[in-house]
């Protein structure tokens, strides 16, 4: 959320078996209710889509468990 | 853990709405938002020094929330069709609860914990409650229903021998932050509060999870005593009565408090840098106001010099990025970085250092200064900074401002820099290696870079003369002041503060009540005509004063 949330400019969501949350929305994100090793698709819109995407991807690469 | 009972206030009931005149609106509501936020910063601060940083995490959530459109837009909107403001901070978040208590995730269903938490900080805020948490006025052991996570982060570690709750999982955060800060707990006992009376002794096991009330005396542990470190709390001053005050080098809270143990005249130089460290983002103002207030408490009133953020290429922050450089150690660094590229920080570090100035004796210095002109920068931006939090420098006869001298080319404008600051601290590290052009992480040339050089001491005479005809005193922070050998010869030259590491205090301030400045300054006049600092230790044996 904090990360999605640096980029002002860009629609950031994610989406969970066709559940979508606004991944700038704390609530939104928590009550999606991801836990470890679920499956979800993130999309962003706006001038910094691909630099969101890359960032995000970063951060579960190192492991963003609670 | 052992001590008497200690229960937790009962909360005010929040449901008489008669009783809650909150009409005036959203305004109110986001005044209430921020007053929790900030408090948020405070205890997420507190557990960071704690060392419980993962943690604060839990803390940096709530805050989230707090920021979340989802919950503000929500609790403005049913403001707007006429709803009481803590009734709207309720409906605006209890559909959350209500959807995180169905999951059939343990883990999601004590998340909900944290949102009633929230829920609870704003409605107190709304009413004009404190914030902070209740605590006991001798150490006890703290009995209450249940406790929220944020109550729990602010439990005062002195007086909280440990724990116990009704309510409560090991799973809610409650039980985390109670283990990250070494609180012994134990929750989830069912009628507790029917059975224990205000000031029983109790013995509470938070391994085995036991509270046993009115436990028979065998069975309570006896503390073992600590062992007292030498400490010398006392000034100290030459047998010919000139003052040198031994203060100590810091970089966190602990350190700050392994000084006052040593009696430490101060901290001569607090490294900012810790409250960058260890973390993902970076402190806010309310934050480092909190961490040097603690920090100025530990030491008692005892003045501590805040060094603003000292980073570059050759010293990096994770948090911090910067590019690489050719010649980090003669690159963008110390208050170069500031001024060039992190203007904002600057101001940042210098409103938090100016709130806990108003009533403590914090001091600030710069790092890396060069030139006079840059000097000024930092004035302007400080004078920005004393601006916005509303004082001026009248108002704040006791904030010093110096700067580190470390620089060769500021000690050799030492007395035109003296006649802008308050004092002077040599960084004798950083002034050694630029002054013999040797690189002092390459072992190969350590040789060279002697801060006992002849050279040296001739440039520490200069600055401090420069110092002195202006009335403004010189420290030494570097390695130099905590070398026994650089003593007397610092004394001789006139220096007024040595900044050391802890465990020496009581022993560097027995041989400062030893010394005779006068010798010592003979001393150093001779050691300024001297070759090298081979010659100078010899010289220093010939007249009895080595260590």
């Amino acid at each position: 959320v904090q990360q999605a949330n640096r980029y002002k400019d860009t629609r950031v969501e994610l989406v969970k078996n066709g559940t979508v949350r606004d991944a700038k929305s704390i609530l939104g994100v928590l009550t999606l209710g991801v836990t470890r090793g679920t499956t979800i698709v993130v999309r962003a819109d706006g001038p910094h889509a691909t630099e969101v995407l890359a960032a995000l991807q970063e951060l579960a690469a190192h492991d963003f468990s609670e | 853990v052992a001590g008497p009972i200690w229960q937790w206030p009962a909360e005010v009931s929040t449901q008489d709405p008669d009783r809650l005149p909150l009409l005036d609106g959203p305004k109110r509501l986001h005044g209430a938002i921020r007053q929790v936020q900030e408090q948020l910063s405070a205890t997420t601060a507190k557990l960071r020094q704690s060392g419980a940083g993962k943690q604060a995490g839990i803390l940096d959530a709530q805050r989230l929330i707090l920021d979340d459109p989802a919950f503000v837009d929500a609790a403005v909107g049913a403001m707007a069709r006429g709803v009481l403001a803590d009734q709207a901070v309720q409906s605006a978040l209890e559909p959350y609860v209500g959807m995180l208590l169905e999951s059939p995730d343990p883990v999601f269903r004590a998340r909900a914990a944290d949102l009633r938490d929230v829920i609870h900080q704003v409605q107190k805020a709304l009413q004009g409650r404190p914030g902070t948490p209740p605590n006991p006025d001798r150490p006890s052991i703290v009995v209450a229903r249940d406790l929220a996570p944020s109550q729990t982060a602010g439990l005062d570690r002195d007086r909280v021998l440990g724990f116990a709750t009704e309510m409560g999982s090991a799973t809610a955060h409650t039980a985390i932050l109670a283990q990250a800060l070494g609180i012994p707990a134990v929750v989830g006992i069912s009628e507790l509060l029917e059975e224990v009376r205000e000031g029983q002794t109790a013995l509470l096991d938070g391994d085995q999870g036991t509270l046993l009330l009115d436990p028979p005396l065998e069975a309570i542990p006896v503390p073992t005593p600590e062992l007292l470190p030498g400490s010398d709390p006392e000034p100290a001053s030459t047998v010919d009565g000139r003052r040198l005050e031994i203060a100590c080098n810091a970089a966190g809270l602990d350190d700050a408090r392994r000084a006052a143990a040593a009696g430490a005249d101060g901290i001569g130089l607090l490294r900012s840098e810790f409250l960058f460290l260890g973390r993902e983002t970076l402190p806010d103002e309310e934050e480092q106001v909190a961490v040097l207030q603690e920090i100025l408490a530990a030491l008692q009133g005892r003045p501590v010099i805040l060094r603003t953020l000292d980073v570059g290429a050759d010293k990096p922050l994770p948090t911090l990025p910067q590019p690489t450089e050719a010649n980090p150690a003669l690159g963008v660094r110390g208050l170069r970085l500031q001024l060039l590229r992190r203007k904002d920080l600057l101001s940042q570090q210098l409103r938090a250092a100016i709130r806990v100035a108003m009533d403590r004796p914090l001091r600030v210095m710069f790092p890396m200064v060069a030139t006079v002109a840059e000097l000024r920068s930092a004035r302007a931006v400080l004078d920005e900074a004393l601006h916005a939090v509303g004082a001026t420098s009248q108002k704040l006869p006791q904030l010093q401002i110096g700067i580190m001298v470390e620089v060769p080319s500021a000690a050799l404008s030492a007395e035109t820099l003296a006649a802008e600051v308050d004092f002077f601290s040599l960084g004798t590290n950083d002034l050694t290696q630029y002054v013999f052009a040797a690189d002092r992480t390459n072992p190969e040339l350590a040789h060279l870079a002697d801060s006992l050089h002849p050279v040296m001491l001739r440039l520490i005479q200069m600055v401090v003369e420069g110092a002195h005809r202006h009335s403004k005193w010189v420290g030494v922070c570097g390695e130099m002041a905590s070398d026994p050998w650089a003593m007397p010869l610092l004394i001789g030259l006139g220096v007024d503060e040595l900044s050391v590491h802890p465990p020496i205090v009581a022993k560097f301030k027995a041989r400062v009540r030893a010394l005779d400045s006068r010798a010592c300054n003979r001393a150093a006049r001779e050691a300024i005509g001297l070759e090298d600092g081979q010659q100078v230790r010899r010289s220093l044996t010939a007249r009895g004063l080595q260590p």
